[in-house]
């Protein structure tokens, strides 16, 4: 007959079995922890090895997963605006691109390495950029190549990209005007280099809007003190709405996505 | 002249900071559009409306004051208002002595603004009963007229009740019998043998811009006893009035008095 333990034993046989239990579960954090750490190796040595080509599969990846790639709308090649110049000369133009310091193919990894630099981006996890020589182009996001409108009657026009800027003469400032007839939008569209954003006649309180004007190059006093033109980050989808001015209705544009 | 801050608003993107209440004005003895659309006239057009919403948001955004003048006595005592009544923040009731502490509700304020109209009582002293009241609001509604949309007008008016809604204008006194005079949207008539009434259409200029309101006047006239109520009643000039007498020597025993005079917008 076996002798039945006593309560000294009856602990020390439980505190071994807890212990062994601890043991296990450390064994597996540690397990988990080095398989973690050579799935981040390897996404680090994918950055660094694949390069800028590397980098472009990355974004067109994301971008798939985000529906956005359409047939003929490489959005890494020429921006998502469609005209826009490379990521290259973006940088070029922004001073970022300096001898050895491919911004392209070494960037994302340095940042990704460096606490006082962490990443920053668009939803979409690309870098962010000043679309400098993009003219009436988004600056990432949007994903329009154009300018879309929903009038008050909810019906939509689309207006392409290369039409915003088609008779546009290098004039301090270009915008899209939209006619007012009988207090709002009757979706007539021209183009011209007045900087005024409303057009009214009479004098108030009789004033009657007659045009609208969405900017889509502008100016501005750069830090040398020139008068510098730049377009402005336009595209995406508009709603037609009625802003107050005084007191006095104004047709207008808000940009909604 | 009161001058106001320049500012812009989004608000609702309609012109309003909210969707504004539609009324299905068919429903009522009197209606119109600030534009002028009214039962007797209800073709409108894409210029009327246009006209009515520039006129609606002219009243919500700039309504400053209500010139008018409320009188009620016993012949020994009194209760007044004489001159502006403004639109005060925060809005609502106000006694006398609390409203003479309020700042007027300026322009930028509105676009917060949720409850559109200020009256004040001037003076209960004497007793509840004997009183004068006076309402500058900026309310305005989307009439609707037999389902199709006819423009904006002002709010609706309770000819005669003491605590008036969300409609331009009103004034009230009471002391003995009771008047009040009224400028809105839309409003029924009241049609009680007790009181003399008076409804019609208003223009009322400011500004160069023109409003039109319904005009209600109501003065309490009934008679018995040893005493009846003298009352007179009309929309042009604005004005109602009610004299209490005593039968025997038409004496005037209590006397209230309304008369509206004018609106004042905010300029820039």
């Amino acid at each position: 007959m076996a002798e039945k333990p006593n309560k000294t034993e009856q602990g020390r046989q439980k505190r071994a079995a807890e212990k062994s239990a601890r043991a296990a579960a450390t064994k597996g954090r540690r397990d988990s922890a080095a398989a973690a750490q050579e799935r981040s190796e390897q996404r680090k040595g994918r950055n660094v090895d694949e390069g800028s080509a590397g980098r472009d599969a990355s974004f067109a990846r994301r971008e798939a997963n985000a529906g956005l790639t359409l047939a003929g709308n490489s959005t890494t090649s020429s921006g998502r605006g469609g005209s826009g110049p490379s990521f290259a000369d973006r940088e070029a133009a922004a001073g970022l691109y300096l001898a050895g310091n491919d911004t392209t193919s070494g960037r994302v990894a340095s940042r990704a390495t460096n606490p006082d630099f962490p990443p920053v981006g668009t939803p979409l996890g690309n870098d962010d950029f000043t679309a400098t020589n993009n003219v009436g182009g988004g600056g990432g996001g949007g994903g329009l190549a154009g300018i879309e409108i929903i009038w008050a009657d909810q019906t939509i026009e689309f207006i392409e990209a290369a039409d915003l800027t088609d008779t546009y003469n290098d004039e301090a400032y270009w915008s899209l005007v939209l006619t007012v007839s009988s207090g709002s939008f009757d979706k007539t569209l021209t183009y011209d280099a007045t900087p005024d954003i409303f057009t009214t006649t009479g004098t108030a309180p009789d004033e009657v809007q007659t045009k609208y004007r969405l900017r889509l190059i502008t100016q501005y006093t750069n830090g040398d003190g020139d008068d510098v033109s730049t377009g402005i980050s336009a595209y995406g989808q508009y709603r037609e709405v009625t802003l107050c001015i005084n007191g006095s209705p104004r047709q207008s544009l808000i940009k909604v996505t | 002249m009161q001058t106001a801050t320049e500012f812009t608003a989004l608000g609702a993107g309609n012109g309003f900071p909210s969707c504004l209440t539609e009324v299905d004005v068919d429903d009522y003895d009197h209606w119109t559009t600030l534009s002028g659309v009214n039962k007797d006239s209800p073709a409108t057009s894409d210029a009327l409306i246009l006209e009515s919403l520039k006129l609606a948001m002219m009243i919500y955004w700039n309504i400053a004051s209500v010139n008018c003048e409320a009188k009620a006595t016993n012949l020994t005592s009194e209760v007044s208002i004489d001159g502006d009544i403004f639109l005060k923040e925060p809005s609502g009731f106000a006694y006398k002595n609390e409203y003479d502490t309020r700042d007027s509700m300026t322009p930028r304020q509105r676009v917060c603004n949720s409850y559109t109209t200020i009256h004040t009582l001037y003076d209960n002293s004497e007793s509840f009963f004997r009183a004068v009241r006076a309402l500058v609001g900026c309310g305005v509604v989307a009439m609707y007229n037999e389902g199709e949309f006819v423009g904006y007008g002002s709010g609706r008016v309770e000819p005669n009740d003491g605590t008036p809604t969300a409609n331009t204008a009103s004034v009230y006194a009471q002391w003995g019998g009771y008047c009040g005079v009224h400028l809105g949207g839309y409003l029924n008539e009241q049609g009680s043998s007790s009181l003399e009434e008076a409804y019609g259409y208003r223009a009322i200029s400011s500004n160069s811009n023109t409003f039109h309101f319904c005009a209600a006047a109501t003065a309490r006239s009934s008679t018995g006893g040893n005493f009846y109520y003298d009352a007179t009643a009309s929309t042009n000039p604005l004005a109602a009035r009610s004299i209490l007498r005593r039968t025997t020597d038409d004496e005037i025993q209590a006397d209230a008095e309304v008369t509206f005079n004018s609106i004042d917008f905010y300029t820039y």
